[in-house]
């Protein structure tokens, strides 16, 4: 229910609601998108920076860490050593020589090297240093190192006594084991300078952006970055190595160099990590903005070029009158909306016109059944009436009396009977005869009648009650106006496909603006002309059944002759 | 191997650290790294002593159960080869490859001097005198080879089986070691050797018989492929080439027909050098890595680059001689049919004993006992002590 009435009514309200939807939401859905998607493209962009910076860290790191742990192998690839301790034989002379020669040239040729300790079974111990501090075993508490490496058992055991700044060194202890029964046989000690590690990290350092620390196995700093940092402070911090986390105004990320298991500690600075980010959102949100707002304007022109023209039409629809005729204020656009706009502007103009012509056929038609009304009252009496006097004069040998009433009786017939709308012209004419006959009685043969009718068109079938009308018109005008002789000439030819019927009358004539008058309302829908319904009748009913190049034309000269054109179209007619 | 070690690293981006080293070094850097905690991951040399202390140290990992819960992958093994490398009933590592020893002979120059392919070991020395006095070398071989596979042939065709599975007995090695040394003195009398047979190598040697200035020269199976590589123009005929047995004494084998009663020859096989072993620590740290490596490794295509390049016998069913279709020269069809005719075969003799040893006490004193400078018995005495010695005694 809440929809249905939320629910737009107008095409207006409607673009303007899909417009929402199609720019609110998407920006919305973009921008939060691509906050989410930046932010974690960022973030792992840094990963992978951090990531490539601990790769190469780490392989700096093992790299120094090989470098003096494979100093212990050395001394065992040495034959004299070697056989030494697989054998069990006595450590001679030259098997001490050999020794002492191997830690010597160890420590001169690794920089980093500054003491080596080798212990073989007990009772032969060996140390070897060059420098003043030589490690001791209370100093570095050799016992302690090499507990821890035993029980590290096969792998080499690292320690430091480092601050993370310029004191203290390595340590990296080895067990060696009897290669054939793998019992203990002694021991490998190193004593390492990390001068030249420290120096390799602080090279990674120069960016504020983020630091490198080095923390041992035994939670000692190797390398500081800060040394105002507490050495117990980030090793309060649990958290999975390759994870970012933060950690008060930074970001923390650790890594474990598998060979030493020394953790790299990656600190990382919030502002740095996020700068792009937020330059990056800036320019989502400018461009949201931007789109926003050229769509919001695409959207009002959508409407004001669509929606808007739509909406009057709606609106001119709902409010027309069929008086009216619409004008399309459209009409040079080629579009859908210009179609509609002028095809309804059009439909309207012929609405109004249909309106009209059958406003007027119904009036007409209403006048026709008037008169049809009229001419039938008591044909049967009338009928009744003539018959009984054509038999009483026929007794009374009275022959005139006879054919004149025989003459009415006729023309009564043809007007009522005929109920065809086609007749020949040659029923027409004759049904004019008797009409003609009457008024020649009437008249005192002051009427007289021409007739010059071709052959081929006496059985040309025309509609009825067509000639006698204008036949009445010319005695009306021709006989009844005037004393002297009346003259009517009814001539009939084919001319192509037409069949031309003229009746022409020498009675009072018409004048020239008269006949003009005439003329014009018989091209247009004049309900009557001068009061003569019978020449418009017939006028109308040609142009109807013809066409607007049939009908009457009158051509008269005053007190000198009027003649009526009648124009039908030849066709066949299945009934007449 | 290189190239095998190459594509994998390529195609898996990650880095592969290879120490290839011969001989002696390479033995004493094995047992050095285990011994101070430098475990390799992978070691890929021949079992025998050596690779057995490893494993019974619990240095190296058993393969069983990896190999046979992927039927896929132990089903592309010929599996009396995979069966080689067994421990306590369990396999602790996948062969590459076998090898056979034996005796290959140029048959134009035995021809020529109108001579056989000797069947026992006095028509081998009469074979060298008549070859000698025709001014050609009759063996080629260099005292410099640490493999002494001419050593280790002759042994072989003294020993046979039994005495070499159980070639040790109280950090003593057993007679056919001590007889073997005799057998190469008396064909230096003979004048079977190079004249500067101490100063020339295992390649020298070869190259001696490839250029046809020896008869015969004792090498692994795989020689037939280097043969093939070394001329298609000169060494395609039929009968160019025989391969065979190293000969035993008329004695011996007379002797061993009546104990087996039937006409059995030894002849030393094994699993060569390219076999995989792998670490203890590595199969616990990176197992899934290690198995898909070895995997690859073993793999039909690996067994095919290395039947190419290094002619081995390979342990991949499809490329066995056994099943091998369409062999590439003439060479290779005659080793194929002495590999079929084995009817003995015997461990190589210097799998049995600690190859540190046999490097350092055997092989490095072989030129002197043969010439006499260096009593073998002594020589014997001492290689047991060490043994004796790294046992713990």
């Amino acid at each position: 229910m809440v929809f249905s009435k939320l629910r737009p009514q107008s095409i207006k309200d409607k673009i303007r609601s899909i417009s929402i939807l199609q720019i609110i939401l998407p920006i919305i859905i973009i921008g939060i998108l691509s906050f989410v998607i930046s932010n974690n493209i960022i973030r792992n962009q840094a990963l992978l920076r951090t990531k490539q910076t601990f790769n190469y860290v780490s392989e700096q790191v093992t790299a120094y860490t090989d470098a003096i742990s494979g100093n212990a192998q050395k001394i065992l690839y040495d034959r004299d050593v070697y056989e030494t301790i697989a054998f069990g034989l006595p450590i001679d002379d030259k098997t001490s020589e050999s020794i002492h020669n191997l830690l010597q040239q160890m420590v001169t040729s690794d920089t980093n090297i500054e003491a080596v300790s080798f212990t073989i079974r007990d009772e032969n111990f060996r140390t070897v240093s060059k420098k003043i501090n030589i490690p001791s075993a209370q100093s570095v508490g050799y016992s302690d190192i090499l507990k821890k490496a035993r029980k590290n058992e096969n792998s080499v055991y690292w320690y430091t006594d480092m601050d993370g700044e310029n004191s203290g060194s390595i340590y990296v202890a080895k067990i060696l084991y009897n290669p054939y029964t793998y019992e203990e046989i002694g021991n490998i000690v190193f004593q390492a300078s990390g001068v030249s590690l420290m120096n390799m990290i602080i090279k990674y350092n120069t960016s504020s952006d983020s630091k490198i620390d080095i923390i041992s196995n035994n939670d000692r700093y190797i390398y500081k970055a800060d040394p105002t940092v507490r050495d117990d402070e980030l090793y309060e911090l649990s958290f999975n190595e390759n994870e970012l986390i933060k950690h008060n105004n930074s970001y923390l990320i650790y890594h474990t160099i598998p060979s030493v298991n020394w953790r790299i500690l990656c600190t990382l600075s919030s502002r740095s990590l996020f700068e792009t980010s937020v330059w990056l959102m800036l320019c989502i949100f400018l461009l949201c903005l931007i789109s926003a707002t050229a769509l919001v304007l695409f959207t009002k022109y959508i409407n004001n070029n669509i929606s808007s023209p739509l909406s009057e039409l709606a609106k001119q629809i709902q409010t027309w009158d069929e008086d009216k005729v619409f004008r399309s204020p459209y009409k040079h656009r080629k579009d859908e909306i210009g179609v509609l706009y002028n095809s309804f502007s059009l439909m309207t103009r012929r609405i109004g016109l249909l309106i009209k012509q059958n406003y007027r056929n119904k009036l007409l038609q209403k006048d026709i059944e008037l008169k049809m009304l009229q001419s039938q009252i008591t044909p049967h009496f009338m009928f009744n009436a003539l018959s009984a006097i054509n038999n009483m004069a026929i007794l009374n040998n009275m022959d005139d009396i006879s054919k004149m009433v025989t003459a009415l009786s006729d023309t009564l017939n043809n007007r009522i009977s005929r109920n065809g709308r086609y007749v020949t012209l040659n029923d027409e004419l004759s049904a004019s005869d008797s009409y003609i006959y009457i008024q020649q009685v009437r008249f005192s043969n002051r009427l007289e009648i021409e007739k010059n009718i071709s052959e081929n068109a006496r059985n040309i079938p025309i509609p009825n009650l067509t000639i006698q009308p204008i036949v009445e018109n010319a005695v009306k005008y021709g006989l009844e106006a005037t004393d002297r002789k009346c003259i009517i000439k009814i001539n009939a030819y084919i001319d192509d496909d037409d069949l031309i019927v003229t009746v022409s009358d020498n009675g009072t004539g018409i004048e020239k603006d008269r006949l003009e008058r005439i003329n014009t309302a018989l091209k247009t829908d004049a309900l009557s002309i001068d009061g003569s319904i019978g020449l418009v009748n017939v006028n109308k009913r040609l142009m109807l059944l013809y066409g607007s190049d049939y009908g009457i034309t009158i051509d008269s000269e005053p007190n000198k002759f009027t003649t009526v054109t009648l124009k039908y179209k030849i066709q066949d007619v299945k009934q007449y | 191997m290189y190239e095998l070690f190459n594509n994998y690293s390529n195609e898996n981006h990650i880095q592969i650290t290879c120490d290839s080293l011969y001989g002696n070094d390479f033995y004493l850097k094995l047992q050095a790294d285990f011994s101070i905690g430098h475990d390799p991951d992978i070691v890929i040399t021949a079992p025998g002593y050596n690779i057995n202390y490893l494993y019974d140290a619990d240095k190296l990992a058993s393969l069983h159960k990896d190999i046979l819960n992927d039927t896929s992958w132990s089903n592309n093994f010929d599996e009396s080869i995979l069966y080689t490398t067994k421990r306590n009933n369990k396999i602790y590592g996948i062969p590459m490859g076998m090898e056979y020893l034996a005796l290959y002979s140029n048959n134009e120059l035995l021809s020529k001097c109108g001579l056989d392919v000797p069947q026992s070991f006095n028509e081998l020395l009469f074979a060298c005198d008549v070859l000698k006095q025709n001014g050609i070398t009759p063996i080629a071989f260099g005292a410099l080879d640490s493999d002494m596979l001419l050593y280790q042939a002759i042994t072989a065709s003294l020993g046979g089986y039994m005495e070499l599975t159980n070639a040790i007995y109280k950090s003593e090695l057993t007679p056919p070691y001590a007889l073997a040394f005799e057998r190469m003195q008396s064909l230096y009398q003979a004048g079977a050797y190079p004249t500067d047979f101490e100063s020339i190598g295992r390649l020298e040697s070869q190259q001696m018989f490839l250029e046809a200035k020896a008869a015969f020269i004792v090498e692994s199976s795989s020689f037939a492929n280097t043969i093939a590589n070394f001329s298609t123009e000169n060494y395609f005929s039929d009968g160019k080439f025989s391969i065979s047995a190293f000969p035993t004494s008329e004695n011996v084998q007379k002797a061993r027909n009546e104990f087996y009663k039937s006409n059995l020859i030894p002849v030393p096989y094994g699993v060569d050098n390219m076999t995989i072993h792998v670490s203890k620590t590595a199969y616990e740290t990176k197992h899934d890595e290690i198995i898909r490596l070895i995997k690859y490794l073993t793999s039909k295509d690996s067994a095919k680059l290395l039947t190419k390049e290094r002619g081995d016998i390979s342990s991949v069913k499809s490329l066995s001689s056994k099943t091998s279709s369409a062999p590439t020269s003439n060479i290779i069809v005659e080793r194929n049919l002495f590999i079929g005719k084995c009817t003995e075969i015997t461990p190589m003799p210097d799998t049995a004993i600690d190859k540190y040893v046999w490097y350092s006490c055997i092989s490095s004193n072989l030129a002197n006992i043969i010439t006499g400078r260096t009593d073998a018995s002594d020589v014997l005495s001492n290689t047991s002590a060490l043994l004796d010695a790294a046992r713990g005694g």
